[in-house]
């Protein structure tokens, strides 16, 4: 395995942080991907007072609050080769369990309410008078929602964005459960900092742990920085700092 | 434009329940907060669809239930000013502009920017965002943004409502010279009778959303049980004045007592208050007034305890209105013809728009 060389006669591998951050990219897209129109979905049913949203948005959190190893057991039943699912990802020769696609869909499961919840409140803050505005003069839903809605509401997006990646990074439970530790391919610096701890190498999960520490801090500052008039606004995502301009 | 409506909404408790058939190039809905007049709007602008009925402008359904047609706001061309900044405050000026320009109405006539910008003062707000505007320059952006879209009728909900006096009359002059420059239908929605009576031909007073009245403006608003005098406070008579080449104001063919004004505009708009027009049977004599203008009376209306009086006065366009006492209609005799001398001063004419014709 390609090592880092550090002093104190200390290996730091390599792969693990590779793979992180390929599982946690790929579950930061997923999520955005799967997330973004689910929320402007939710908050325009939720503004017309659908009875539905509440429970939707209720079973949506649910990952947040349920064990990651329970929430792991479900994804395992849903993705294994037992189930349609599973048989026809499998047959169509893109195992989703012990995989590398698998670890991407639960660490985006596990993200995906971090994401929903500033997303959410930044989508209902804005104003409907102006959306409405726009459809008057004549432009389509799909301008409405890139240019009007999706630029108003990007701080409560980003935020979501940034909160949904320092979760896929972190994960641990859900990703061992549905995708196990293989080295080089899912195992996460999570993952390789609990076994590290498992056989004794408590140099090596130390290093791990400030590393893991680093980079996420890195992501969130890079994160703020991105943010023109950042600075921590984007984790105190409300009603008010969704809608303030900068 | 035709208007014909028959429109049932039922919201919880309220009901709009409106019919109306009439031709007007200003339309004026009144009536106090809750009587219905947004949700009459807003089954124009295609934001609510009611539950039964239809809505025809100028022949052409936007909306026939029983034959299930249903027009979106995109496909209807009826633009609408808001009483709240509906701007988009993450864009300037310009490209609120822009947007309104991308989806103008194929084959509506083009309503030229740089004359628009110009004609309501928006120039140095071009590169302005939308969030920084003051509430008067956010009300004429919103109108600018509006005809750039070239709908086919503009609705102004409430244009005047949060703004003050100066800023009132602003908006006011902007709404009039957009009038002047266009030929874009108007339905104005408001709940003072004044704005009515300046701005629209025809008007319908809603009532718990039902139609208490319809017609003429001034003999809507003064029936008692529509509105009462109590409300009728602030009725002006708003008309353009023409630049001159020494570059003094006139009015018709009436020079008005003003200084000279400086710009290039080829009008400016006034506003005077009927409460400030004093009329006299005696002639032209000596007073403090500048203004003293020979005409004939051609409508006496009974406003409760009050009367207007409109004064055709020589050699203007427009009749002047004038609000007496039901005793001085009296003792001066005043009927339809009665010539009249109407005095005003020169204070009394209360500059609109942001250019303003004399300040």
């Amino acid at each position: 395995m390609e090592t880092l060389r550090i002093p104190l006669s200390l290996s730091l591998p390599l792969a693990p942080f590779l793979v992180t951050a390929r599982i946690a990219l790929g579950a930061t897209m997923l999520v955005v991907l799967v997330g973004l129109p689910l929320a402007r979905l939710l908050s325009r049913a939720g503004r017309r007072g659908a009875r539905w949203v509440p429970t939707i948005e209720t079973l949506l959190l649910l990952p947040l609050v349920l064990p990651p190893t329970t929430l792991g057991y479900f994804l395992l039943v849903l993705l294994g080769r037992r189930s349609p699912v599973g048989e026809l990802a499998f047959r169509l020769g893109m195992p989703l369990v012990f995989s590398v696609p698998g670890a991407v869909i639960a660490a985006a499961i596990a993200a995906l309410p971090l994401f929903l919840q500033p997303a959410l409140v930044a989508f209902d803050a804005v104003d409907p008078a102006v959306e409405q505005a726009a459809r008057l003069l004549g432009a389509p839903e799909r301008f409405v929602f890139f240019r009007i809605a999706l630029p108003l509401a990007a701080r409560g997006v980003v935020a979501g964005t940034v909160l949904a990646f320092a979760r896929a990074v972190g994960d641990f439970g859900t990703t061992l459960m549905v995708a196990g530790a293989i080295p080089g391919r899912t195992e996460t610096v999570a993952i390789a900092i609990y076994e590290a701890v498992q056989a004794g190498e408590d140099r090596s999960a130390l290093l791990l742990a400030l590393s893991v520490s680093l980079f996420s801090l890195s992501a969130l500052a890079a994160a703020r920085l991105s943010l023109r008039g950042g600075r921590s606004r984007i984790f105190r995502s409300n009603r008010t700092n969704a809608q303030a301009p900068s | 434009m035709k208007f014909d409506l028959s429109v049932v909404l039922s919201r919880g408790r309220f009901t709009l329940d409106v019919s109306l058939a009439a031709e007007a190039r200003t339309l004026a809905v009144v009536g106090a907060s809750g009587a219905g007049k947004s949700t009459f709007l807003s089954l124009l602008s295609g934001a609510l669809v009611p539950d039964a009925g239809s809505v025809r402008l100028e022949g052409e359904t936007l909306v026939d239930r029983s034959l299930g047609i249903c027009l979106t706001p995109q496909q209807r061309g009826v633009g609408l000013v808001s009483q709240s900044n509906d701007l988009f405050p993450h864009l300037s000026v310009a490209q609120n502009f822009d947007v309104a320009e991308r989806f103008a109405r194929a084959g509506a006539p083009v309503v030229p920017r740089d004359a628009l910008v110009n004609a309501l003062g928006l120039r140095a707000l071009l590169p302005e965002r939308a969030d920084r505007l003051s509430g008067g320059e956010a009300r004429r952006v919103q109108l600018a943004r509006s005809l750039l879209n070239r709908p086919r009728l503009l609705l102004l909900d409430e244009p005047f409502a949060g703004l003050d006096e100066p800023l009132r009359h602003e908006v006011l002059g902007a709404i009039l010279e957009l009038r002047e420059r266009t030929s874009i239908p108007f339905v104005l929605v408001t709940h003072r009778p004044a704005e009515a009576i300046a701005l629209a031909e025809h008007v319908i007073a809603l009532s718990g959303g039902r139609v208490l009245a319809a017609g003429d403006p001034l003999e809507v608003l003064a029936r008692p049980e529509v509105l009462g005098a109590r409300h009728l406070a602030g009725i002006e008579t708003l008309f353009a004045a023409r630049l001159l080449p020494d570059r003094t104001l006139a009015w018709g063919e009436r020079g008005l007592a003003t200084d000279p004004v400086s710009g290039t505009q080829e009008r400016a708009w006034f506003a005077l208050g009927a409460d400030d027009v004093v009329l006299t049977t005696a002639g032209e004599s000596v007073t403090s007034a500048r203004h003293a203008w020979p005409g004939r009376v051609v409508r006496v209306l009974a406003l409760g305890d009050d009367r207007l009086v409109e004064v055709a006065v020589d050699g203007v366009p427009a009749p002047l209105r004038s609000r007496v006492s039901p005793q001085a209609v009296h003792e001066l005799g005043l009927q339809i013809g009665t010539p009249v001398t109407a005095l005003f001063k020169a204070a009394s004419l209360r500059s609109l728009g942001p250019r303003g014709g004399v300040s």
